[in-house]
């Protein structure tokens, strides 16, 4: 049986999964930076590599995410929504939401019982609700990403953010903590304002089933917090959120459509 | 061939002020903006009527004026003719179709002292009965202003040879459209719509001797034309900027086989009737095309017209062109989607806004929606 591989450059991180059958040998993930071409070579013969593979072994390549279009060793390029949808559908077969949050866009794909997407909600216009939003908000703390999510997650009391805007945000923030506001209190009402937001795009579709959050935010344990708070629902939290693009790309690369579920039997 | 014969239609509507610069030295050029303003009178008046559809360069003097969440295409029509074409045009006459559009006349007037300005009052409501009347006497004060500024007054023989040639015009459009739908390999949805948009720009003469060899060759090459790997679509909305939107409706192989945009269909689809008083009949044919956002009478035409279009054309999608901030769309737009919901119509709401799209993301969504809705990943 041959393998298949799945590349999604996305804004801030690239990443490759190898597929074979339902198995994944192998996956990857770097930073995009400023060489999007570079980092998807870099990352995919790192996959290769630990797979034991050769380029030329693959039966298939396909590429999603923003640089989709300009990865030369791909055959085929398909959005990241599909992606997701599809890699979250194999991961959860009961999913029929899925909340991604990434580096610099969020989206919330409704999606039937085969997997397939039936509608979708993006916001790509600014930063706020985004993995970019907390960055700034941690820079504006002086705490690492992980730190902030750690507070998040075990903070008993809520600052109100009324900003979304990533810059007002800040600014908010600067003044709450000038007036003495706690850090933990401040950071745990940052999550719930980012929450709120993917909340709204959220009730623009049938919210129905099982919801996945993935994405590079889904490892955010605060975010988790406040998301599942806000739904009033639990959520499935793949092992590695980040890597559900490319795995769904990968799956589109193999055309196999698993109608059983296969998590346990994956190695990530 | 194809390139020969569209060489000059495509250079107009992508450059018009390039390709035109030598406009005023022949005559004098009356802007105006949508909708529905009765070019043929500024035609008849000897005077060149020339639409103004915004500017996607960047915002420098229209943010002082008008607010940031006013509608894009308004703003950006202040700014082309402030900040970018601030020689171009004689005089203007504006349609006052929404709140914006109104807003935007008094900004205009007052902003342009030193020219010649009219607003056309289009009517709302226009299934009222007093509508058609209010359009005939609007359209006669119009017609005694422009005269008056020609130097010359408008006679009725002068409105029926514009007329003729408009219609004329017109039905040279409907031609290459008819084949288009039946050819999509022939030409491009981006080519297509900028030859129509060449003519809001141009003098009508002209583009209607360019239309004529490139409509006798296309109809003669239309069974060559009829690739496969495409699917009919509606595209709905006002305006469709930036252009690049037809090419990433091209992209996906989408052959827009109807629409109902003023800058499309809802202006070529309808003629002026050559018989009677010119007048009266340019105001019957005010009243009788279809809706579009603005016109807020029998509110649930703007859906009913679409879901028919979608189904005569035996379509597959609809892309829903919505200017960021335009009121009119915004107000339509929840029933709009609610009734493809109901109706089990496949519509993407593909949101634009002039100085600000960004088209990476917009193929994204439309890609996405290709993928998802229509199956082809």
């Amino acid at each position: 049986m041959r393998a298949f591989a799945g590349i999604d450059v996305g804004s801030l991180c690239t990443k490759v999964v190898i597929l074979r059958g339902e198995e994944v040998l192998s996956w990857s993930l770097r930073r995009t930076g400023a060489d999007p071409v570079g980092a998807a070579r870099r990352c995919f013969d790192e996959a290769l590599a630990r797979a034991g593979l050769q380029e030329g072994e693959l039966g298939g390549v396909v590429a999603t995410g923003y640089g989709r279009l300009r990865i030369p060793f791909a055959s085929r390029q398909v959005t990241e929504i599909t992606c997701h949808a599809r890699g979250a559908h194999f991961l959860f077969p009961k999913t029929r939401t899925v909340i991604d949050i990434g580096g610099q866009d969020a989206k919330v794909i409704a999606l039937d019982e085969r997997g397939k997407v039936l509608d979708f909600v993006m916001n790509d216009k600014c930063a706020a609700g985004t993995g970019r939003f907390l960055e700034v908000m941690a820079q504006a703390l002086e705490m690492e990403i992980e730190e902030m999510a750690s507070e998040a997650a075990n903070a008993l009391k809520a600052v109100p953010i009324s900003s979304m805007c990533t810059v007002f945000a800040e600014s908010e923030v600067i003044s709450l903590v000038a007036e003495g506001s706690r850090r933990d209190e401040i950071v745990w009402g940052l999550h719930r304002a980012i929450a709120r937001r993917i909340l709204g795009m959220a009730k623009r579709l049938p919210m129905k089933g099982e919801v996945t959050f993935t994405g590079g935010v889904a490892k955010n344990r605060g975010m988790v917090r406040a998301l599942r708070e806000l739904l009033g629902i639990p959520l499935n939290i793949p092992h590695e959120p980040q890597i559900v693009g490319a795995l769904g790309a990968a799956l589109l690369a193999s055309s196999t459509s698993p109608s059983v579920r296969a998590a346990e039997r994956l190695k990530i | 061939m194809k390139e020969r014969l569209l060489e000059r239609l495509l250079e107009v509507a992508n450059k018009p002020f390039e390709a035109l610069k030598d406009l005023r030295a022949k005559k004098k050029v009356i802007g105006s903006t949508l909708a529905d303003v009765p070019e043929e009178l500024i035609h008849a008046a000897g005077l060149h009527p020339f639409l103004i559809l915004g500017t996607n360069e960047p915002i420098r003097v229209s943010a002082a004026l008008m607010p940031d969440n006013c509608c894009s295409l308004a703003r950006s029509n202040l700014e082309l003719v402030l900040a970018y074409q601030p020689d171009f045009f004689d005089g203007f006459v504006l349609s006052q179709v929404c709140d914006t559009t109104q807003h935007l006349c008094d900004i205009w007037k007052r902003r342009f002292q030193d020219r010649y300005f009219e607003n056309f009052l289009a009517p709302r409501q226009v299934s009222r009965p007093s509508a058609r009347q209010w359009v005939a006497v609007e359209m006669r004060r119009l017609r005694e202003s422009l005269g008056r500024y020609a130097g010359r007054a408008i006679t009725d023989d002068d409105l029926r040879r514009s007329i003729r040639l408009f219609n004329e015009n017109r039905a040279l459009l409907r031609r290459l459209y008819d084949v288009k739908r039946r050819a999509p390999g022939l030409f491009s949805n981006r080519e297509f719509f900028d030859v129509v948009k060449a003519a809001f720009f141009m003098d009508r003469s002209e583009h209607t001797e360019l239309l004529k060899p490139l409509v006798q060759w296309a109809e003669g090459e239309a069974e060559k034309g009829a690739a496969d790997g495409h699917f009919p679509a509606v595209v709905a909305g006002i305006v469709v900027e930036p252009p690049q939107i037809y090419d990433l409706l091209d992209e996906v192989g989408a052959n827009v086989v109807a629409d109902n945009l003023p800058t499309a269909s809802r202006y070529i689809y309808y003629d002026v009737s050559e018989e009677g008083d010119p007048i009266e009949a340019m105001a019957e044919r005010h009243v009788s095309r279809p809706n579009f956002s603005p016109i807020n009478d029998q509110v649930e035409r703007i859906y009913t017209d679409l879901i028919e279009l979608y189904r005569e054309y035996a379509a597959q999608a609809i892309f829903y062109i919505h200017i960021k901030y335009c009121e009119s769309q915004d107000y339509d737009l929840p029933d709009i989607k609610r009734k493809m919901r109901e109706e089990g119509i496949p519509m993407l709401v593909v949101e634009t806004e002039y100085q600000s799209t960004h088209l990476a993301l917009m193929k994204t969504r439309i890609e996405a929606f290709c993928e998802a809705v229509l199956g082809r990943v």
